[in-house]
């Protein structure tokens, strides 16, 4: 029956789509110094930063001799400078391995509004903190819709190929 | 090993949008190599078995390990990432020929119904032919090649997801077409002689180097992007470039002479013979006896559901739980999170059960717990009673659903682990009170509320109960799937197997099962859908589209489900707060009593009314209350699909909250071992956006499922093509109202309300 065709078809198309990755995966360079004695190198995602989830992934490597540093802790607080909105509010959120596809960085996401912020990294390693301060300036989001257009194109493109497979099916009777 | 190159090993992505597809594909070619084999043992010899395999495992390997995670840092780890996806993984799956093994590994109807008009076009199949012509495929791989390595596209594709994929895909898809005039995969024909084969690879090769070259040799940059980002191991963005280059030009080239040589050697040796027209026309007609897929026949699995003990002890396990849910809701705290009876019901069962409908069947009727106590008590006195007569309707069991949906919101059921821990306790009273007094299983088919949710729900299940073989049924004389015998009793539904049609009052009890004494009722595959569109007699139910009943039974659940998740979503709650306020009322409850009210009766009733005069308005004839009944019927995946997306974001954002509340109750009890709750949830991993874009996905799939089943009943019971067009329209409206409802709540901030702490 064409009615387990369809399903199928649709598992798989689902499936394809689903995309459903936990992990933070870098994106692009918001911001990269020397502190103390690391470097380090913050990358956030979507790039332009929209308002929503947004993925903040951070990679400290040792000032002298740019190894990968991956024994810390990384804190990242956010503060909103804003007057409307968000105005005085504050996120922490700990930065780990594990939320972070590429194993070197430290990954997290935090839910942010639209505005200025003020993201602290704070790296520690036994003794050594270091403090870095980064400006965010985070686009409002056009509208949410617009970040699952593939979702919501679904289904009138299947739509479209049940039309034209009808119309291969019964070519004579689409008329009738 | 070091702790660096440890992380790097580690840094593996296994997205499911790769890996998942790509063991579906591995699945279906070897089912399909195993069919193809049984007839042309000869024809498909191991390694094109591995050919193929390994083509897929290469897939993986450039798109979900460490290569992709490095890939925006490092450009050699990129440009090894694209010599795989277009020089190693598209070969080796063209290769493994996998045109026939996919079809044949696919239930013959996809493959006969859904793919075969398309493969039978003769426009599809010219478009196919220039597609795969030896110009076509070298302009595409060469196109491809230069054109996304544009500087200003290359760096687009590292900024962007989105694009980095569609660059991926574009690379496969050309390489595919590249490979394909030099693999030339059973069962398709050569275009040109093959020694053009051997210009068609040289003069690729020839661009090949002169592209790596200019990586090799620029002296600058070429994406500015890998000058910004940080540097690992020491290496400079222009030693890095130049690796880069070199790994397209010496792999590559061996790439390129290697089919070279084997072209030539195969020109030069003896010819062999196909007879594809032949083979392909006996493997059709072998597709046509494909038998449907049997959960009783799983290893284990099968085994399992075949033991009786195996429903006793699942329903003796729910019984446990059911029996903790009433002790910690009525003695422990009443706070929902903190409290057996506020996380297992609203977090875990009702996720869980709506998940199962979904993907299998009808599992929790299967467990249900409430039907253990009814089995003891049977075994001491038999019921006296039948169930009466002007009773045997859903209309009962209508007005309870309408009322559990009403309180539940309304009173916060949620909320309330004493009133959760008496709903539990007054279902296990309704249930022995029952079916003490009447014969059957009365509770289940005209009472019991969750009953009639799983039975509409499950119309859209892929499993259902069903005869294997029905002409081992035509010589039954026992009909002991029905009566009963020694060894079991028969249906207490009175569903006789072999007019039984689809899973609508199936508990998945299985006695028919351990019954049947010529072993011929298995959980079959197939019942998706189709059921919703035929209009067979059913055993026990008649005629679905006589069921005025039934109709709004599934209606009232439908519009329940966008209801229930709309009740959920702040804009709604505070707009019910702001009539509240105009009516100078002190809470928002009424408006929300009779918003729900008003949804879940007179809203569908009105709308089916508003159908059927429409369609008569637009002249659509014949239009009864018959057909009415059925496109009511047809809405039922869209709902169930709500259901999903709603109660699995419960499931899954609060996945972990079992574990704290059974921390305290250990705690409770005294075992100090436990250790403290941690009660803040952290969910399965899945953040706020992607369990978005599966409620989407979902909400997608039951919208079109909805639509196909729509077309398929107007098709069915209206000759003419605008005639059915016009008989789905306002149903067909409605199933898009109710999906663009379903997207708005879904992008409304959802108030979780005591269901996890965050």
């Amino acid at each position: 029956m064409i009615s387990r065709a369809c399903l199928a078809s649709l598992f798989i198309v689902v499936i394809s789509m689903l995309g459903v990755d936990a992990h933070a995966d870098g994106g692009a360079v918001r911001w990269r110094e020397s502190a103390g004695a690391f470097t380090v190198t913050v990358f956030t995602s979507p790039d332009p930063i929209t308002a929503g989830p947004i993925d903040v992934s951070v990679l400290v490597q040792d000032r002298a001799d740019g190894a990968p540093m991956l024994d810390g802790l990384v804190t990242l607080r956010l503060a909103s400078l804003s007057d409307v909105g968000d105005a005085d509010r504050m996120l922490e959120a700990t930065a780990t391995h594990d939320a972070a596809t590429n194993k070197l960085l430290y990954a997290t996401w935090v839910d942010v509004g639209a505005g200025k912020w003020a993201l602290r990294v704070v790296i520690q390693r036994g003794d050594e903190r270091s403090t870095l301060d980064v400006p965010l300036s985070v686009v409002p989001a056009t509208t949410r819709l617009t970040e699952y257009w593939p979702h919501l194109l679904l289904p009138p493109l299947a739509i479209l190929v049940f039309i034209l497979h009808q119309c291969l099916v019964e070519p004579g009777r689409a008329s009738a | 090993m070091s702790a660096v190159a440890s992380a790097v090993l580690e840094s593996w992505t296994m997205p499911p949008a790769i890996v998942i597809p790509a063991l579906t594909i591995a699945l279906l070619y070897v089912r399909g190599v195993r069919r193809v084999r049984t007839q042309m043992p000869a024809h498909f010899p191991g390694w094109r078995v591995a050919a193929f395999l390994a083509g897929l495992v290469m897939l993986v390997v450039a798109l979900a390990s460490p290569l992709d995670a490095f890939g925006g840092l490092l450009l050699w780890a990129h440009m090894l990432q694209h010599v795989i996806l277009m020089l190693v993984a598209p070969p080796l799956l063209l290769l493994g020929a996998p045109g026939v093994p996919l079809l044949r590994g696919l239930p013959g109807s996809i493959a006969k119904d859904a793919i075969g008009p398309f493969l039978a076009a003769r426009r599809l199949r010219r478009v196919a032919d220039w597609l795969t012509h030896p110009v076509c495929g070298w302009l595409a791989l060469v196109g491809s090649t230069w054109a996304w390595h544009v500087p200003a596209a290359y760096q687009l594709a590292l900024r962007s997801p989105g694009w980095h994929a569609a660059e991926h895909a574009c690379f496969v898809a050309a390489a595919l077409l590249f490979w394909w005039p030099i693999v030339q995969p059973w069962p398709s024909r050569a275009r040109w002689p093959r020694w053009t084969m051997l210009p068609y690879l040289i003069l690729a090769d020839l661009q090949n180097t002169l592209f790596s070259a200019l990586f090799t040799f620029s002296g600058r940059v070429i994406y500015p992007f890998y000058a910004t980002v940080p540097r690992l191991g020491g290496v400079t963005p222009l030693d890095d470039q130049v690796a880069a280059g070199a790994i397209m030009w010496v792999p590559g080239s061996i790439v390129f002479l290697v089919p070279a040589v084997l072209v030539m050697a195969g020109i030069l040796g003896p010819r062999s013979r196909t007879e594809p027209a032949r083979v392909v026309a006996r493997l059709r007609d072998e597709g046509r006896t494909n038998r449907r897929f049997d959960l009783l026949d799983v290893p284990l699995i099968g085994w399992i559901l075949r033991r009786r003990l195996s429903r006793r002890l699942l329903q003796a396990v729910l019984l446990v739980l059911a029996a903790g849910m009433v002790i910690d809701g009525l003695l422990g705290p009443q706070m929902s999170p903190m409290n057996l009876a506020g996380v297992l019901p609203w977090t875990y069962w009702r996720g869980l059960t709506v998940v199962a409908l979904l993907a299998a069947g009808n599992l929790f009727c299967f467990a249900c717990p409430f039907m253990l106590p009814r089995a003891l008590a049977r075994r001491l006195a038999l019921p006296p009673l039948r169930w009466p007569e002007r009773l045997k309707s859903k209309w009962f069991a209508i007005a309870l659903l309408v009322a559990f949906l009403w309180g539940y919101e309304t009173f916060d059921l949620w909320d309330s682990p004493r009133w959760t821990a008496w709903l539990i306790v007054a279902y296990f009273v309704g249930a022995l009170t029952v079916d003490t007094l009447f014969k059957g299983a009365s509770f289940c088919k005209y009472v019991c509320p969750i009953g009639q949710f799983h039975f509409v729900q499950s119309l859209v299940s892929p499993l259902e109960v069903s005869v294997r073989r029905p002409a081992a049924c035509a010589d039954c004389q026992t009909h002991d799937c029905l009566r009963g015998n020694e060894r079991a009793r028969g249906c207490e539904l009175d569903l006789f197997l072999p007019r039984k049609v689809g899973n609508l009052d199936c508990t998945f009890c299985l006695d028919c099962v351990h019954a049947c004494p010529h072993d011929n009722v298995g959980i079959l595959a197939g019942a998706a859908v189709r059921d919703l569109v035929r209009d067979a007699p059913r055993a026990s139910i008649g005629r679905l589209s006589r069921r005025t009943d039934v109709a709004v039974l599934a209606l009232m659940l439908v519009f329940g489900a966008f209801a229930a998740a709309a009740a959920m979503v702040g804009p709604v709650r505070t707009w019910q707060e702001a009539v509240a306020g105009r009516l100078g009322l002190a809470s928002s409850k009424p408006i929300m009593s009779v918003m729900l009210l008003a949804i879940l009766v007179p809203a569908p009733i009105a709308f089916s009314w508003l159908a059927e005069v429409s369609a008569r308005a637009l002249g659509v004839q014949p239009i009864t209350r018959e057909l009415g009944r059925r496109f009511a019927l047809t809405l039922v995946p869209i709902g169930l699909t709500m259901w999903v997306a709603h109660l699995g974001f419960h499931l899954f954002s609060g996945w972990d909250s079992v574990f704290p509340v059974a921390q305290r109750l250990l705690l409770d009890v005294g075992w100090r071992r436990a250790g403290i709750p941690n009660w803040t949830s952290g969910g399965m991993g899945l953040s706020g956006p992607h369990l978005l874009g599966v409620e989407i996905l979902l909400l997608d799939v039951g919208l079109l499922l909805s639509l196909y089943t729509m077309w398929r009943t107007a098709r069915a019971s209206v000759p003419r093509v605008l005639t059915a067009f016009g008989a789905m329209l306002p149903w067909a409206s409605m199933a898009v109202g109710l999906y663009c409802a379903g997207i708005w709540t879904f992008l409304q901030p959802m108030q979780m309300r005591g269901m996890v702490m965050h």
